[in-house]
């Protein structure tokens, strides 16, 4: 569905609505990525990065009634590059999300995939 | 008489009367304010959900064009519900309106806008936006957006003798040349019809064959003149005394 070729890149995806999770799976996948995940929770992401090491991590910002901040030092210590979806405005993120990409929502699919192919390098 | 010691009590009381009526207040402000950055969350997670149901329901069912057009509607709602959020629910500034709109479909070297500042109400953002977005997904697609070197110039004023009345003028050039449609699609149709229906205001659309050129109208607003300054927002706020 675009013209990047990510050469089977793993995008880890932590997102707490289904239907907005499979999307971005169908959508990943129809990119060439390969998803792992996608999970609704903190400690369900922390589970996966024990055993696995993906390229990119595509996080939600909200998760039912928590949020992704817990998450980011584990995914901070592995180098790995984050892309925040959020229906806040970027500006209104905590101070622990500066300076990783942000996607407000809702947003494109080509929009994502291109997010992506950049912070992906 | 009271003495300096019961006056000083006396004061002190008030005091804290005053101090806890203040906390109460900006707790009441900070509620306020995390309603309003909850209700913006949910309004565009809500329009993700629905991106989200429409990719998956009608991506191999409909033209690419049409899930496109009707992705980027939403799309065009959530940035003036961000847009609105900003402000805190208060006002709008015209011009972020349409710079945003049309920088979401065009380079910024493709499209001018000149006017005074014009700030306009939630009730009214939100129709005029979606007319503008319309304008610009047509340009994109039929108009002066759709070439190499299109131009849209957008200029907005305060007719004189009108109160508070606004004049928006879309106008395109450098683009195909513009022959009227046998049929009008939907976004068109809500161009003619949107301001009409929503706001008493009306749209003229004109196809010049240099370009298409369309004038929004919106009459001036429904306040009684003793509630004027009550409002504490006025739509032209660099004017001075009002358009009243």
């Amino acid at each position: 569905m675009s013209a990047v070729h990510p050469d089977g890149q793993v995008v880890m995806v932590v997102e707490d609505e289904l239907l907005v999770a499979a999307t971005l799976e169908a959508a990943l996948e129809d990119g060439g990525y390969h998803v792992l995940g996608p999970v609704a929770t903190v400690p369900a992401a922390i589970g996966l990065l024990r055993t696995s090491q993906p390229d990119m991590a595509l996080i939600d910002y909200r998760l039912a009634t928590t949020t992704t901040e817990t998450l980011l030092p584990s995914l901070k210590s592995r180098h790995i590059p984050v892309c925040v979806l959020t229906g806040y405005g970027a500006g209104q993120l905590p101070a622990a999300y500066a300076g990783l990409t942000v996607l407000e929502k809702p947003f494109r699919i080509r929009t994502l995939m291109a997010t992506l192919s950049q912070i992906g390098g | 008489m009271p003495t300096v010691t019961q006056l000083t009590e006396e004061l002190r009381i008030a005091n804290e009367a005053l101090a806890a009526a203040h906390r109460k207040l900006a707790e009441a402000d900070a509620r306020h304010e995390a309603m309003i950055g909850e209700l913006n969350h949910r309004v565009r997670n809500m329009l993700a959900v629905v991106s989200a149901v429409a990719n998956q329901t009608l991506a191999k069912a409909v033209d690419e064009d049409v899930l496109d057009a009707f992705l980027e509607r939403l799309q065009a709602m959530a940035r003036i519900y961000k847009l609105l959020t900003e402000t805190g629910w208060s006002h709008l500034p015209f011009q972020e309106l349409v710079r945003e709109t049309l920088a979401a479909n065009a380079d910024p070297s493709r499209f001018s806008l000149d006017g005074p500042p014009l700030h306009l109400a939630p009730r009214e953002a939100l129709p005029l936006g979606m007319v503008i977005h319309e304008l610009a997904a047509n340009a994109l697609k039929h108009g002066a957006l759709s070439t190499a070197n299109g131009h849209v110039e957008v200029c907005w004023e305060n007719p004189a003798d009108r109160g508070d009345a606004i004049d928006i003028r879309w106008a395109e050039s450098g683009g195909p040349p513009v022959v009227e449609p046998q049929h009008r699609g939907f976004g068109m149709l809500m161009v003619e019809r949107q301001l009409t229906y929503e706001l008493q205001g009306h749209s003229t659309v004109t196809y010049a064959r240099g370009g298409l050129r369309v004038t929004l109208h919106l009459p001036p607003q429904q306040v009684s003149q003793e509630h004027e300054h009550e409002r504490g927002t006025s739509r032209w706020p660099g004017r001075h005394g009002g358009g009243g």
